[in-house]
């Protein structure tokens, strides 16, 4: 049959396999096994009097679909499957704190400017909130807008990165790092400039008062609540976006009236009724109507569910900071050391010891995905089919450790007063301030590194010719 | 056609018994039980490959890449001595379950 407009096979295929690449999940080996596999299905269905379009669309919907295909083979394989979910989680929490240090500046000018104009203190920190929340969707909507276009461009960049991870990770660490301390000072030379303007004097970095310290407080919980709460209903979200189960075969056009004489030469031809009709349609309209049934994934829904892991990364890095690293800072603050050498071994120990922990949790979270792949996936398939109730869950849960963590240090502070001075002591808060760079940044950039080059292990594997 | 459960428990014996008769390679092995079984058996293609590497490690089976008539390459797989004892097995199993069904259908032929 003659095709309306010329149909290039390589093309499709090359379509075909990066869209298999994205999702992920199939190693270059095995992709070149199914192509191979696909050509030789479409040339033998071409022998039976099929055009090549046609071919290739019975050929990959006899393969199954893209989505159907990365789930089985990473079933078969569920190792290469989370080391590349990890890197997402890992780039989420890098994500997050780069958007979060672009974005806290600036709502703290806003409060500034607030409090300076004589507003209530009340009204400034929800304002300080509200200016913080709205700047960051801007700045996360946007950057997911220019991921979604510029994807290509973005995977070579990525894949040009992990080929000198020591750079990379400089260069992130660096560039972190400028990107928090950087709009402080951005900040700070604002303020002159409104000054000028509205004629009243703004001080940079006014002291917290009791209200603001509240505000402040009640933000980092509501930040910590929504991003827990967000991890399964933006899956829920993307498991709506995406449809139809993997499972379920694809819908077949129905016949129009007067084809079936047509649908049986067809199916004498060895195609199923529902090929038959497939091919009908794609000689009724024009080939972009009817999409293959192969269903490509489109860049949108695989940046949806990379999102996803990466709201998950920063979910998960919540959950831990509230396990683990918090608990680990009990002792220094229930015993509150004075000597300078005191300060610093509570530091030092408070550190390790939450590291410790939040490395314990990791380590058995990632042998229980290990060694029960069939538990996580029905915790994961739970989570997207009841989003509401799976985030309530996890609030919940996490709410309830963390009122328990502050019952016991209350109680633990009670039992030993203060001595000399109330607060931890500069060098020991020095230590805690420092390790909010160590969780947020140091670590997630050296496990993204550790992670990319066991992802190359992986994927580089080459297909042997004897 | 068959239940995609019963679909999903016989493509290990299957893919035993088609690779005991000689080595293949994955499109011809579906084809051959297709033709095998009047189109009877319909595998979602792709869903082989999976097994097939499952099968590998576990050593059940064994994998060459090699060229084709066409020139492309082509991944043949062939039996190894684990994957022959395994199909006896499989075989063992599969008859005792005909052999109950069928004397089953024959003491009380109207309920079939």
């Amino acid at each position: 049959m003659e095709t309306p407009s010329p149909f290039d096979l390589d093309q499709a295929l090359r379509q075909w396999r990066a869209s298999l690449e994205n999702l992920g999940g199939i190693q270059a080996e095995e992709l070149e096994e199914l192509e191979g596999h696909l050509r030789e299905s479409i040339s033998r269905l071409q022998t039976r009097g099929l055009a090549i379009q046609e071919a290739f669309a019975i050929a990959t919907r006899r393969l199954g679909s893209d989505r159907q295909l990365s789930t089985e083979f990473a079933k078969a394989n569920p190792q290469r499957l989370w080391t590349g979910r990890a890197m997402w989680m890992a780039g989420g929490v890098l994500a997050a704190f780069a958007l979060q240090a672009v974005t806290a500046p600036i709502a703290d000018f806003v409060m500034n400017c607030a409090r300076c104009s004589g507003v209530n203190e009340h009204l400034a920190g929800a304002l300080r909130l509200l200016a913080g929340g709205i700047l960051w969707t801007g700045a996360a909507g946007s950057a997911f807008w220019i991921l979604n276009r510029r994807s290509p461009a973005l995977d070579r960049v990525v894949r040009a990165c992990f080929q000198r991870p020591v750079l990379t990770g400089l260069g992130l660490f660096i560039g972190l790092q400028c990107l928090q301390y950087g709009p402080r000072y951005v900040s700070r030379f604002a303020a002159p400039v409104y000054s000028f303007f509205t004629g009243r004097h703004v001080v940079p970095d006014p002291q917290t008062t009791g209200i603001m310290a509240t505000w402040f407080i009640w933000g980092i919980i509501l930040t910590g609540v929504l991003w827990i709460a967000a991890g399964p209903l933006l899956a829920g979200y993307a498991w709506r976006k995406r449809g139809r189960p993997a499972s379920e075969t694809p819908v077949s056009p129905e016949l129009q009236p007067g084809e079936c004489a047509a649908a049986r030469a067809l199916q004498s031809q060895g195609l199923s009724l529902d090929e038959a009709s497939l091919i009908l349609a794609l000689r009724r309209c024009p080939p972009e109507v009817v999409a293959p049934s192969c269903m490509l994934s489109t860049d949108r829904g695989i940046w949806l569910e990379r999102t996803v892991w990466m709201v998950t990364g920063v979910a998960l890095g919540e959950c831990l900071e509230l396990l683990a690293v918090i608990p680990g800072w009990v002792p220094a603050m229930a015993t509150r050391p004075v000597a300078p050498l005191a300060q610093h071994l509570a530091g030092l120990g408070s550190v390790c010891l939450g590291m410790t922990l939040a490395g314990a949790v990791m380590a058995g979270l990632c042998r229980w995905i290990t060694r029960h792949p069939g538990q996580s996936a029905s915790v994961g398939g739970c989570c997207r089919r009841r989003p509401f109730l799976a985030a309530t869950t996890l609030v919940a849960i996490c709410a309830g450790i963390a009122s328990c963590e502050f019952a016991l240090l209350m109680y633990v502070m009670k039992l030993m007063p203060p001595r000399a001075h109330g607060g931890l002591g500069p060098i020991a808060s020095w230590y805690l301030h420092h390790c909010g760079a160590l969780t947020h940044c140091i670590i997630p950039i050296a496990l993204l590194l550790w992670l990319a080059r066991r992802w190359r292990g992986i994927q580089a594997n080459p297909a042997p010719c004897r | 056609m068959l239940s995609k459960e019963l679909v999903a428990a016989s493509t290990v014996p299957l893919v035993l018994s088609v690779l005991g008769q000689g080595e293949n390679y994955g499109y011809a092995l579906i084809q051959r039980v297709r033709e095998l079984s009047g189109g009877r058996i319909e595998w979602t293609e792709g869903m082989l490959y999976p097994v097939l590497h499952w099968m590998e490690k576990e050593k059940l089976i064994e994998a060459e890449w090699r060229e084709a008539e066409t020139g492309r390459k082509r991944k043949y797989y062939r039996l190894r001595k684990e994957g022959r004892t395994a199909l006896g097995t499989e075989r063992e199993q599969w008859l005792t379950v005909h052999q109950t069904l069928t004397n089953l259908w024959k003491l009380h032929p109207r309920l079939t």
